[in-house]
């Protein structure tokens, strides 16, 4: 396993790029559109930062 | 962290919830369930218990569980299963005109080229765990009443089949997964009575359950799905490989039993 990383009680481990959805917008590894989104936000990949980005957007549709 | 619904102890039959066969046990699966067919006695008390937050319309949630249920099988223990709420995007309609390409080139203004390249790519990594992803055909969607309906299945034991039946009806086959009365066949298909299933539907029974799902989902400080968590302790994101998941099991199981040795 990969070294753990306590986030709200929980130790994350496994591998931080594996591919997640985040918002409603699902990373795809190794497109240009940036890699998978990791655990509780704890990486800053540019995936990470699209997720940001989306958040923002449908906040505002909101 | 949501208790398990599930009670006393149950037999199983081999499968991954194709909704067929007469399966009346509750919501936990061994890895032996994956590995040979025939009835399995749990020993419950020994059970690694594994939480899982998802949404029915996230492509790696599905392939995500085809490679926890590969990682289980190769750990050889017991665990035990239950899936959370959690919903990617709540402000979706139910009946929403289009399918994945025209909802996400649409509300995130991709170029339709870009999002077709994209599930390309994933349409190939399901079929590498046997998946056999219909992008064209999916009808994008709220799921909000899907996730209703995992907990009523779950209040009769059958919530493993539920999911696994909503993820095939939803990226395979092309079904709604929004309506009540689509999603009541889907449950009938497993062997739910319908009349009770839309009514529970029709009065969100489950609703506040769902809800307290995705507020322990934000309490633990999950952004992305799938996400599980074994034994309350380890947090695991992504469709991972098989094999993180049996290491994580397996060191779970290794914990306790250093800790029974005391």
């Amino acid at each position: 396993m990969t070294p753990a990383t306590p986030v709200n009680g929980l130790l994350i481990v496994g591998d931080p790029a594996a591919a997640a959805c985040e918002g409603d917008f699902c990373a795809v590894p190794g497109t240009e559109l940036g890699t998978a989104t990791s655990a509780a936000g704890s990486t800053a990949s540019p995936r990470s930062e699209q997720a940001l980005v989306n958040e923002r957007l449908d906040a505002d549709l909101v | 962290m949501g208790g398990s619904a599930t009670t006393g102890e149950g037999r199983h039959t081999r499968g991954r919830g194709n909704g067929s066969g007469d399966r009346s046990g509750d919501n936990r699966r061994t890895a032996r369930e994956y590995l040979r067919p025939g009835p399995v006695v749990l020993r419950v008390s020994e059970a690694i218990k594994v939480d899982i937050w998802s949404d029915v319309q996230c492509p790696w949630c599905y392939i995500g569980k085809r490679k926890f249920e590969d990682g289980a099988a190769q750990f050889g223990g017991d665990v035990e299963v239950e899936y959370h709420s959690f919903e990617l995007s709540p402000d979706t309609p139910v009946d929403f005109d289009g399918n994945t390409v025209d909802y996400l080139s649409q509300r995130k203004g991709m170029p339709v080229a870009q999002v077709e390249e994209m599930l390309e790519r994933v349409t190939g990594i399901a079929k590498d765990v046997g998946l056999d992803y219909d992008f064209e055909h999916v009808h994008q969607t709220n799921t909000v009443i899907a996730h209703e309906l995992l907990h009523f299945a779950k209040s009769k034991g059958r919530q493993l089949d539920m999911k696994e039946r909503l993820l095939k009806a939803y990226f395979v086959e092309g079904h709604h997964v929004g309506r009540i009365e689509d999603l009541a066949d889907l449950a009938a298909e497993i062997g739910l009575d319908r009349a009770e299933t839309v009514a529970a539907l029709e009065a969100h029974t489950y609703l506040a359950d769902v809800k307290a799902d995705v507020a322990q989902a934000q309490a633990y400080g999950i952004q992305g799905v799938p996400f599980f968590v074994i034994d309350g302790k380890y947090g695991v994101s992504g469709a991972q490989e098989a094999a993180a998941f049996a290491n994580v099991l397996e060191q779970a199981r290794t914990e306790r039993d250093a800790e029974a040795a005391r």
